[in-house]
């Protein structure tokens, strides 16, 4: 009974887990590039118990064992890259991936990938996220520049008031084999992690990286009604827990009321 | 009359030890009401010859647990790598303790691509592991993977005979009992890719089953209360020759 009391538990805190990713997505339904988390649980390990003196008359064994489960816990929290939206802002410096893609940006020297195309110039005139990261490859935007144009395979040109080209760069993107196993570092970036496998660069509109639009932002892939949902689910599961918590106590309850 | 009270007890005692037990199982079944390709416990009890000893037997309980292997609701999720199995059949996974079995279809890639459980148990396709690369993966009912028109290998969806021959060994995965047998292919299932099959865990059940077992602890608890007052009289009124 104890082992009720102590599964039941392990249910609350997966719940509570869970509670925690959805409140996440929740937060972040307005993030560009922002990707939706989902807690996923597995089974804990099963005890096997024999009874004892359970040798029946005709000298079988009854029963032959019996597995008791002892709860439950998170495996991993899972996150979704499902395309997001597409949101026309008409901003030169917005750019959505539409495939697999992320963009590479350097901060404090460290590789970054991000999915946010929401890019800034900074004072210098180089093109860096809203955190003043910088995109790779780095590209100075030149004084004069009336337009930036890039095109779905990641050519960027700059342009005078007369459409004469003042310099361009090529765009890259990269690919990981198991986008899911990236590390979420915050401020919409991501590292690579052995589960993700290392970054293929590669040009936007080859090999599944997919191709970039310009004045269109890849709004958030959280679906809040899916979230309600789950929220009503994680919500009844949590309770239900709590009733077994409550039915083990009165069940030791009614067990210690045997001595009066 | 003082053996028979002393039998009585052991039987309520052992009722009681049942219906912990059964606890125990409800409050796994509802830890797990959210764990993909969790298959919920219920139990059978009956009644046992026991040997007590040489010269005495006596009917005492035992209780049988068995698994629920109804599918459980299937949740879309939209992930590519998420795969239900609509019908009969298991995933077969190689882990490092031998092959495993599961219904639990949140796979992931490792970092050299293959196809995993969350565990790291590798998912077997016809030809041993699945390779993938970092291309859109299509994944049809028959278990075939196909990436850029190209089959990359069939998911390999096995049952069992009698799945009584299965038990659980944690992680969402089940073995096989020592020396079972009949793993065969399974025949009649679809795989529905973007979909997880969730726990066949039911609340309602649970609550009912909980109520249930409350009550007939609680008999139990009064038949055992009932018999130490019998004792008690008999030592009170014990050399008393009236009434």
């Amino acid at each position: 009974m104890i082992r009720a009391l102590y599964s039941s538990r392990t249910g609350m805190i997966g719940q509570q887990l869970q509670l925690d990713v959805i409140s996440n997505n929740l937060a972040n339904v307005n993030t560009a590039g922002f990707k939706k988390a989902r807690a996923q649980f597995e089974d804990l390990f099963y005890q096997t118990i024999r009874e004892v003196g359970a040798e029946t008359a005709d000298g079988g064994q009854v029963p032959t064992g019996v597995q008791v489960g002892m709860g439950v816990r998170p495996t991993a929290v899972h996150r979704i890259f499902t395309q997001g939206d597409f949101q026309q802002t008409g901003n030169e410096l917005d750019w959505a991936i539409e495939g697999d893609g992320f963009f590479q940006v350097l901060r404090n020297g460290e590789e970054y990938y991000t999915r946010a195309g929401n890019f800034k110039k900074d004072a210098d005139g180089y093109i860096v996220t809203a955190n003043g990261d910088r995109l790779q490859p780095e590209f100075a935007i030149p004084e004069g520049t009336n337009a930036i144009s890039i095109d779905s395979g990641g050519l960027l040109v700059a342009l005078d008031a007369d459409q004469n080209s003042l310099g361009s760069v090529q765009i890259t993107l990269n690919t990981f084999i198991n986008p899911a196993g990236l590390k979420a570092q915050g401020a919409n970036l991501f590292t690579e992690t052995d589960a993700s496998g290392e970054a293929t660069t590669s040009n936007p509109g080859t090999t599944g990286a997919g191709t970039i639009a310009q004045r269109i932002l890849e709004t958030s892939n959280v679906d809040v009604t899916e979230e309600m949902v789950n929220l009503i689910i994680t919500q009844r599961a949590f309770e239900a827990n709590s009733k077994s918590v409550q039915t083990a106590d009165r069940l030791l309850e009614v067990g210690n009321s045997l001595v009066r | 009359m003082y053996i028979q009270n002393r039998l009585g007890m052991i039987e309520n005692v052992e009722t009681m030890l049942a219906q912990q037990g059964r606890m125990d199982q409800v409050a796994n079944n509802l830890a797990n009401v959210d764990t993909p390709g969790f298959k919920r416990e219920h139990v059978t009890f009956w009644e046992t010859l026991y040997t007590a000893n040489d010269n005495r037997q006596r009917v005492g309980k035992g209780i049988k647990p068995l698994t629920d292997h109804t599918d459980g609701p299937a949740k879309m999720t939209g992930n590519p790598l998420d795969l239900m199995i609509n019908g009969d059949g298991f995933l077969k996974v190689q882990t490092t303790d031998g092959v495993r079995y599961s219904r639990a279809g949140a796979l992931q890639l490792n970092n050299q691509g293959q196809l995993t459980m969350p565990d790291g148990g590798l998912v077997l396709g016809d030809g041993g592991t699945l390779v993938l690369s970092d291309d859109p993966v299509a994944i049809g009912i028959d278990g075939t993977v196909t990436q850029n028109d190209e089959i990359v290998g069939t998911l390999a969806v096995v049952t069992f005979q009698d799945l009584s021959n299965l038990e659980r060994d944690g992680v969402n995965l089940f073995r096989l009992k020592e020396g079972g047998t009949g793993e065969q292919q399974a025949g009649n299932f679809e795989i529905r890719q973007g979909y997880l099959e969730q726990s066949n865990t039911q609340t309602i059940e649970e609550m009912t089953a909980m109520l249930d077992l409350y009550r007939d602890y609680e008999s139990q608890q009064r038949a055992i209360r009932s018999l130490d007052d019998i004792d008690g009289m008999a030592v009170q009124r014990v050399g008393k020759l009236t009434g």
